[in-house]
This record gives structure tokens, C-alpha cells and sequence, in this order.
């Protein structure tokens, strides 16, 4: 019985896998507006799964029931006599029941499924998409690999300007969110700011992170600075969008690499009779400030990446060029030549600037050794932590 | 520049007081003329490339000098910064680290017109319908939200955003799993050689440089459409595709950085690749792919709400629509942004329980 | 049973681990392996399972010779020979009957392993071996969250779990305290008696490879300079391998301070 409930959660998955799949795909698409009635569905059928599964899951806890006895009498009478040396079997410990465990797995299963169903998604139109696929990027490859006559050159350089337009986006948000993170990193380092100072920070902060850049972008710099193409405002909007949303997680990650720094110092300046200003100038900035470029330059190439999303909405940049109503995919039918040339661009000036980036980050950090590849000999594994890098 | 300070040779006896202490050595100059040479023939280049009008008058007596306006001010931040070092005594490669800065921030700043758009604020903000629009997204109009229905449809306003929040998880799902998959064979410690991981690596940046929208856009014209079924597919696929580059570059560093004993053990033990990834990487690298995908599930959450403006499913959609339709009114789109942050705020806190329960 | 006929091992980068060995282990032995560190232990005992690719020569387990080229013929070889190290290497994260479950990787089909759905035998050999090591009660618990010597023994149910003809191990009580170290290497000892497993063991401390080993090898500059049983091995002999007076340095417990003739 032991594995009896691994395998009738399996068949459970695989039940509730091909039953899905049917509900999502013969779902007539056109009428199915009800997403709660599609995830009530999907909710429903993985109920019968959970109920199944819990069945099966108390059938195996009946079947260690004897071995449980005995270990309860072994207790129980090692109680009573001193001594008692039990035979090598009884040390036998029992299977201890993942109970929430299992039950989380199959939670997640669940909701897998009834989301699935929520989203309404026609998963038959992947069977015609290899076809596609094939065809346009077939197209692509094509416009990219074919010699420029006077069109695509033009092509290739409105590609080419939107992705450095992008590129600037990125650099002055970057620059914006530089300039305010390394004083509000200060005053959010717990071991340099008194708490009256540091709880408000704290929370000026969290509130800067949760709110995404779109709405920084729609709500505020918008409406204040332009829409549209750069000389109308549509990239200053995005660059201080990106600048404001950076100073969130910037701030956090520089005072977090603040609180990490080496005490001694700080205690030596300090007892030297230091002001705060010349401690935090002479004792922690000279500790820190490799670490905060780095921070900075790899915000910079997530700032890349987020600005293609913030032109999509008004703001310029690459996501302007792309984005229908009048970007590339506005179009019909669809100028597939240009589409892949433009790709070709983002590709190349995305991992062009992140080498360069990454380049400097290692000079920064490492100074002018040569890059060597050392195996980090880690005793024990660090303390997870949500993810430092905030990759986009 | 500690560094130089600290070279003071600290056995020499203590300076009577009021004589000169001994400076500190300053940097070598000619690295630094160069550096202004540099500057001036960057300044020049700014001026042959000088697009706008803006012009600075110097009244000299009884002439009038001019010169244009943002390339004067780039030399001017250009000479500031080289003063700066040189004050500083900070050596020739990192003021030339502060040029260069200079520079891109003038090419940057002259590509996306700062100066001309920071002096408009103040007229718009007087003039135009700034205002209304700033007022219009602190008035939200909850009742849109929670009542009507997305125009044309029987569909709720609240639907949507639960369509948003089931496009997330299907897609972080999906995501983590390849992604987890791709960070296996991308890291040297996993990977079944060189060529392998090397080869996934170039297939992941090229993953990871085109953007949520450009991955949107392209599965929407793939499956031939922004229909309604079609729209969300064409979402969800592009949140995979975007969930795939983040888990496997931040995974495949923890794989790197993974303690390389027990995969020793694993080999003397006589276990095969799979084996040895299965029973000692996949448990090493455990708490971070499940905090990752936490993460990966609050980033999708963001960008599925931003995916509609491209005209897929979720409220994203119905976003892109109001703001289409502003002149009737800011209401709509600001109930729709207040929510939104809502929403990533109750994520957040979510996704930070289940951290503090599970790690 | 272990025969080096003419091993050289040169890393990549040129330097020379091994040069020109020639030892043969019978079966059963429990053999000890001293010197400095840099002469070549860790090295020797890591080319006998192919952890360490040899370069020249032939060295060869029972009738098989360890071909570090071909990768499953290494793999059916690293079945029968199992591997202690100093730092335990078990995965933290899993239960302890997991980390014993890795010893049975090379008998166990890979979906097994990969769905973690091991067989009822593979179990049983996992929690015998558990049992030899006298701690199969912790079983269930996190490998993670044992002291250092039940995590060797963790580490050596492991090893036992593969059913070796062979265990090899790389200084295997250098991060354990002196009680713990005796208690784990006696326990060692114990079972390779009863099982008639032929062992080879790097040691740091003197007294430890005199108290427990029936042969001792001495290694200095990647050459075998000593080789002989356990009472040959006396101070003069090791001063000869070390270079330089044994020291009570080079001993493990207060106890055996009585053999070291010069303190310092």
C-alpha cells in the first residue's frame, strides 16, 4: 500500500489533465464569457479529484495501522521497564504522512487546471501554429539575411534609431533611479538611520515597488509629460516611469548591501569622533560603492527590457515601433520582412548592451584580474532569499 | 582614492601645527589633459550633431556671443565632472569612467529631448487637460469596475481581472518547469557537456532579449489573431516565454553556485547524469526555484496587466480600450489602475506568506 | 584486488599528482594512507574510482580495469566501489533514507529515480544498512539536521547501500571531534570485518591509522616511500615520510599522546 497513493494521484493528474484539455478545447470560445462558471467547471471536476485523492490517501494511513500499533506498544512499554532494548526492526521509524505537503501539490494541481479553463484559452489553434511558424519566420530569416535595397535600409534604421531611443529610455529611468536610490538606500539601512527615519522609508518604498511602472507611466508621467513619439514627450514619460519604479528596488537592494557591510570601520570612524555625513562618506560608501554599480548597471538592462512595454502604451521607445495600432504588428497584412529585421535589432543591441554591461559589472566588482572560473566552495548553502536580481 | 591616502607614509613625525601637511599625490596630468582633449572633441561632435534651436546669448560688452544650448551645457557637465575627479584625485581610468557617463547621459538626454520636455511641465500643467486627467485618476469610479461589463459583451469588468490572475498561474506554471528544465542543461554543473550548456545559454539570452510585448505580439500573429480564445492563448504563451528566461538565468546561477559534494557522491555511487541531477541538484536548488517562481508569479501578474495593451486577453485589454476612449472621461482608467495596484499589493503579501511558510 | 602497475596521474594544468605507483590491496584489507597534505593521497585514492582520470599505466579493481574514457563502464565499476569523504556530502535537503537511496543510483532504473519511487528491495538494503550504522531511527529526519558524526555515518550507510567490494575514503573523520572520530572509525572498521570489504582510507593522524589499519602507506611527492603493516610503521619510519619529527600535531587524542616522543 505504500505506494498505493503516488499512483492513484497519478491517475488522478492524468484524469484531470485529459479532462481539462477536453473543457478547454471544446469550449465554444465565442459564448464561453463566463469565466467563473468555466473555473467553477475546472474547480468542480478537481474537487472529485481531491475527494478521490483523499480516499486513497486514508486507505494507505489504514494500511500502516498495524505498524503503527506496534510502535505504540513499543512506546508504551518502554515506559514501563528501564532498559528495554527493542530488536533491529522495531527502530524502524514510520513513514512519517506529507499530509499538507501532498495536499499542496494537489492544490496546485487544481488550480493548474481550473485556471486553465479560466482563461478561456482555444488550445486547438496550436495545432495550426507550426504551419505559421514555419512560413513567417521563414519570411524573417529572409528579410534579415537578404542584401538592403532603399526600402529595407529604411527598415533597418527605424529599427535601429527606436532601439537606441529605447537604449536612452533606459539609461536616463536608470540615471533617475540612481540619483534617489543612494540616499534613500541610506536612510533605509537599518544600521545607519534612527528608526523614526528608517520605518517611514521602509514603507515609502514598499509602496514605490508595488505599484508597477505601467501605472506610473499611464497615471502620472503621461499626462505630464507627453504621449507619442520622443519629441512629443512619449519617451521622457517612460524614462521617469522606469526612474520612479527603479528607486524602489534599487533603494532596497543598496540597503540591504549597506546593512551587510563590515562593521569595524563604521566602529573605528565613529570612535575617531567622525560626523554621521563622514562616517557614511569615509566608512560605507568606499565599502559599498562597487556593489551599488553593479545594482545600478543591472537595473539598466531591465530597464531595456521594460521600456519595450512602456512604448506599447504611449511612452517611445522600441515598444512604439512594434506595437499595433501603428507599429509593425498594426499592420495587414503583416510586413514579416521588417518585423524580422526589427527583431534582429532588439536581439543584438539587447545582448550587446548586456555584455558591455555585464563586462563592466565584473571590472567593477573583481577590479582588473583576469576572469577565472572558481567554483564558489559554499559550506552551507545560503538562507533562500527572494531573488536579488530583479530580472525583467 | 583610500587607496592613495592610505599611502601616507605613516612613520613620518607629526607636522608642527600650521605647517603643510604632506598631500596626498595627485594623479598623473597628462592622462588628464587627454581626458580634456577628449571632452572637447566630444563637445565639437555634439555641435555637428546639434538638431535643436535652443540658443544661449552671452552679452560681452558690446557684442553678443552665442552658443548652442545643450552642447554648452555637455561640455560644461563634462569639464564639472573632470574638475571633480581631479579634486578628488581619482585616477585617469575612473574620471575617464565619469566622462563616459557624461557622454551617454548627453546622447540620452538629447534622444529623448529632456531639456525641452522639462521646461513644458509648467505649461502643461497650467494649460491643457493635465489637470482633469490627474483628477480624474484620484476620482476612481468603482461602480465601472464592479458592475458593467467590458463594452459589447456580456462579460463583467471583474472577469477580466480574473482572467488576468488565471493567465499568471497557467503561465508560471508552464514557465517554471521548462525553465527549470532549460537551467539544468544551461549550467556546466548539470549540463551533459559544454556544447550543451553553452548552446542553451545562447538560446536563453536570445529568449530573454525580446520583450513580453514583442513575444505577445509575435504568438498573436502565429496563431492568427486576437480573438478571444486566441488573445489569451497568445498571452499565456508569451508569459511562458518570458517566465522561461528569467527561471532559467537566475536558476542556472544557483546551479553554478551549488556545493559540488554531493554531486561527487552521486557519481561515486555510480549514477547517471539524470540520477545525479535528480537526487542531488534538484534538492539543492529546491528553495530557490520555488521562491523564483513566488517572484516569477508577481512579475507575471505585472506584465499579463500591461500584455492586453497589445490587444490580448485580461484586463489589459480592457485598459488599452478606456485609454483609447479617454476624452470621455479618466474615471475608468484610474479604477482600472487603483485596482491594479491593489492586486499586486495582495500578490505581494500572498507570495510572502507562502515564502515565510515554505522556506 | 586494487592493483596500480605504473600510475601517473598529470593534471590539465601540467602538475604531476602521481608518478609511477606500484601497490597491490588484497582483499580485505583495511589499509591507511598518510602524508602531508599535497602528497598525493586524496589523488591516489580518487584514481581508483576514476573520479580522477589516471594518465599512464594500468590500474585495475578485481578483474576490471578502470578505464576513466568509457563513462558506463566507469559507472558499472563506481557501483562496486564506494566512497567516504570528509565533508559527509550528503544533500542536506532530503531525509537520510534518501541520501542512503543515492548509494543504490547505479542499480536502480532512472525513472525510478527520477519519480523518487524506489523499489521495495532497494528500501530494504537502505534500511539495513541504516541499521548497521545505528541510525535507523533518524531515518525520516532531514540529513541537514544531524551532527557531524551521524552524518558520516549517513554517509557510510550510503556506501553500504551500493553493496561494495571496495570503500574508499577520503580523510573521513578529519571534521569530526576525537570521541566521535574513534567511534565512527571503529564502527568503520566493525563492518568492514564482518562484510570482508577491502578498504582504503586517507588519514591525517598517526595514531588513528596505527590503531586501526592492518597495512600502512606513506606518500610523499606523489610517490609511494613507505609501504609495509601497521608495525613497521614506527616514528622513524614516519619521520622518514614526513620529513621532518612526528609532533604531537600529527596525533588525534590525548590518549594516544603516550606514542609522540617530541611535543611541538
Amino acid at each position: 500500500m505504500s505506494h498505493g497513493h503516488k499512483v492513484a494521484s497519478a491517475l488522478v493528474g492524468a484524469v484531470l489533465l485529459a479532462a481539462g484539455a477536453f473543457l478547454l478545447t471544446y469550449s465554444p470560445a465565442a459564448n464561453a464569457s463566463d469565466v467563473f462558471s468555466r473555473m467553477m467547471w475546472g474547480t468542480a471536476l478537481a474537487a472529485g479529484a481531491v475527494t478521490v485523492a483523499l480516499a486513497v490517501y486514508g486507505l494507505a494511513y489504514a494500511g500502516t495501522g498495524r505498524q503503527r500499533a506496534a510502535e505504540r506498544r513499543r512506546l508504551a512499554a518502554s515506559h514501563g521497564r528501564q532498559g528495554y532494548a527493542p530488536d533491529r526492526l522495531d527502530l524502524r521509524p514510520i513513514r512519517p504522512a506529507k499530509f499538507w505537503w501532498n495536499m499542496a501539490l494537489i492544490m496546485l494541481g487544481v488550480l493548474f487546471v481550473s485556471s486553465a479553463a479560466g482563461t478561456g484559452m482555444t488550445l486547438s489553434a496550436l495545432l495550426e501554429m507550426p504551419a505559421r511558424v514555419w512560413d513567417f519566420s521563414g519570411q524573417m530569416i529572409g528579410g534579415v539575411a537578404q542584401i538592403p535595397d532603399e526600402d529595407v535600409r529604411g527598415d533597418w534604421s527605424s529599427a535601429f534609431d527606436a532601439m537606441l531611443e529605447s537604449v536612452a529610455i533606459a539609461w536616463i529611468g536608470t540615471l533617475v533611479g540612481a540619483l534617489f536610490s543612494l540616499p534613500c538606500g541610506i536612510l533605509a539601512a537599518r544600521n545607519l538611520t534612527p528608526l523614526g527615519t528608517y520605518i517611514p522609508m521602509r514603507f515609502i518604498l514598499s509602496v514605490i515597488r508595488a505599484v508597477p511602472e505601467i501605472v506610473f507611466a499611464v497615471a502620472i508621467f503621461i499626462p505630464l509629460l507627453g504621449v507619442g513619439p520622443a519629441e512629443r514627450g512619449g519617451a521622457m514619460a517612460g524614462a521617469f516611469a522606469l526612474g520612479i519604479s527603479s528607486i524602489g528596488t534599487l533603494s532596497k537592494l543598496i540597503s540591504e548591501s549597506i546593512e551587510g557591510v563590515d562593521q569595524g570601520p563604521l566602529e573605528a570612524s565613529r570612535a575617531s569622533g567622525a560626523t554621521h555625513m563622514q562616517m557614511i562618506r569615509w566608512a560605507v560608501l568606499p565599502q559599498v560603492l562597487p556593489e551599488v554599480l553593479a545594482i545600478w548597471l543591472y537595473r539598466f538592462e531591465v530597464n531595456i527590457r521594460a521600456s519595450a512595454i512602456l512604448g506599447a502604451l504611449g511612452a517611445g521607445g522600441i515598444g512604439r515601433l512594434i506595437s499595433p495600432p501603428n507599429g509593425l504588428f498594426g499592420q495587414r497584412p503583416y510586413d514579416w520582412e521588417a518585423i524580422g529585421i526589427t527583431l534582429f535589432v532588439i536581439i543584438a543591441v539587447t545582448m550587446a548592451v548586456d555584455q558591455i554591461s555585464g563586462f563592466v559589472r565584473h571590472r567593477v566588482i573583481h577590479g582588473k584580474t583576469v576572469r577565472r572560473r572558481t567554483r564558489k566552495q559554499a559550506e552551507a548553502a545560503p538562507p533562500p532569499e527572494p531573488p536579488r536580481a530583479v530580472a525583467l | 582614492m583610500s587607496a592613495a591616502l592610505s599611502e601616507r607614509p605613516v612613520t613620518e613625525p607629526r607636522p608642527e601645527p600650521g605647517t603643510d601637511r604632506p598631500s596626498p599625490p595627485k594623479p598623473a596630468l597628462a592622462p588628464y589633459l587627454g581626458l580634456v582633449l577628449l571632452a572637447a572633441a566630444a563637445a565639437s561632435f555634439f555641435i555637428w550633431n546639434w538638431e535643436g534651436q535652443a540658443v544661449l546669448f552671452l552679452p560681452l560688452g558690446d557684442t553678443v556671443l552665442w552658443a548652442p544650448r545643450d552642447p554648452l551645457l555637455g561640455l560644461g557637465a563634462m569639464m564639472l565632472i573632470l574638475v571633480l575627479c581631479w579634486r578628488l584625485r581619482v585616477s585617469p581610468m575612473g574620471a575617464f569612467g565619469g566622462l563616459a557617463i557624461v557622454v551617454i547621459t548627453y546622447w540620452a538626454g538629447s534622444n529623448i529631448h529632456f531639456i525641452d520636455r522639462i521646461a513644458e511641465v509648467p505649461r502643461r500643467l497650467t494649460g491643457g487637460n493635465t489637470r482633469d486627467q490627474l483628477v480624474g485618476y484620484f476620482n476612481p469610479d468603482w461602480s465601472y469596475l464592479l458592475f458593467q461589463n467590458v463594452a459589447g459583451t456580456s462579460r463583467p469588468i471583474w472577469g477580466e481581472w480574473l482572467i488576468t490572475l488565471c493567465m499568471a498561474v497557467v503561465a508560471t506554471i508552464i514557465g517554471c518547469f521548462i525553465g527549470l528544465l532549460l537551467a539544468m542543461l544551461a549550467s556546466p554543473v548539470s549540463s551533459l557537456n559544454t556544447g550543451t550548456s553553452q548552446t542553451v545559454k545562447a538560446i536563453n539570452s536570445v529568449v530573454r532579449s525580446i520583450p513580453d510585448v514583442g513575444w505577445a505580439l509575435l504568438f498573436a500573429a502565429f496563431l492568427g489573431g486576437t480573438a478571444y480564445g486566441l488573445g489569451a492563448l497568445a498571452a499565456v504563451l508569451a508569459l511562458i516565454m518570458f517566465n522561461i528566461g528569467i527561471v532559467a538565468k537566475l536558476l542556472g546561477e544557483s546551479i553554478d553556485a551549488i556545493h559540488p559534494g554531493p554531486l561527487e557522491a552521486a557519481d561515486a555511487a555510480g549514477a547517471t547524469l539524470v540520477q545525479r541531477d535528480r537526487v542531488a541538484v534538484l534538492p539543492a536548488v529546491m528553495p530557490s526555484f520555488i521562491s523564483y517562481s513566488l517572484y516569477v508569479f508577481e512579475l507575471n501578474i505585472r506584465a499579463s496587466a500591461a500584455l492586453g495593451v497589445v490587444g490580448v486577453a485580461g484586463i489589459g485589454g480592457e485598459l488599452s480600450r478606456q485609454i483609447g476612449r479617454m476624452s470621455q472621461g479618466y474615471e475608468n482608467v484610474g479604477a482600472i489602475l487603483w485596482a491594479l495596484v491593489l492586486v499586486v499589493l495582495m500578490v505581494d503579501l500572498l507570495s510572502l506568506w507562502i515564502r515565510r511558510r515554505l522556506l | 584486488m586494487i592493483k596500480f602497475e605504473d600510475v601517473e596521474v598529470v593534471y590539465p594544468n601540467g602538475f604531476r599528482g602521481l608518478s609511477g605507483i606500484n601497490l597491490e590491496i588484497h582483499q580485505g584489507e583495511f589499509v591507511a594512507i598518510i602524508g602531508l597534505s599535497g602528497a598525493g593521497k586524496s589523488t591516489l585514492i580518487r584514481a581508483v574510482n576514476g573520479l580522477v582520470p589516471y594518465t599512464h599505466g594500468t590500474l585495475s579493481v578485481g578483474e576490471t580495469v578502470v578505464d576513466p574514457k568509457n563513462k558506463s563502464k566507469l559507472r558499472k565499476l563506481r557501483s562496486k566501489v564506494g566512497m567516504i569523504f570528509q565533508q559527509f556530502n550528503n544533500v542536506g535537503r532530503i531525509t537520510v533514507l534518501n541520501n542512503v537511496l543515492i548509494g543504490r543510483s547505479a542499480f536502480t532504473p532512472t525513472w525510478r529515480s527520477l519519480i523518487g519511487w524506489y523499489g521495495h528491495q532497494d528500501k530494504e538494503v537502505a534500511f539495513q544498512s541504516l541499521e548497521r550504522v545505528g541510525i535507523v531511527e533518524k531515518a525520516y529526519n532531514r540529513a541537514a539536521a544531524l551532527s557531524g558524526g551521524q552524518q558520516q555515518r549517513v554517509a557510510i550507510a550510503r556506501v553500504l547501500a551500493q553493496d561494495p567490494e571496495v570503500i574508499l575514503a577520503d580523510e573521513p573523520v578529519a571534521s569530526l571531534d576525537p570521541p566521535t572520530a574513534r567511534k565512527v572509525l571503529g564502527d568503520l572498521r566493525t563492518i568492514q570485518r564482518d562484510l570482508g570489504i577491502t578498504c582504503v582510507v586517507n588519514m591525517h593522524h598517526l595514531d588513528l591509522a596505527r590503531d586501526y589499519a592492518d597495512r600502512i602507506i606513506g606518500m610523499r611527492d606523489g610517490k609511494v616511500v613507505f609501504d609495509g603493516p601497521t608495525a613497521e610503521a614506527t616514528d622513524s619510519v614516519i619521520a622518514e615520510v614526513y620529513q621532518r619529527e612526528v609532533s604531537a600535531g600529527d596525533q588525534l587524542a590525548p590518549e594516544a599522546e603516550v606514542s609522540s616522543k617530541e611535543p611541538g
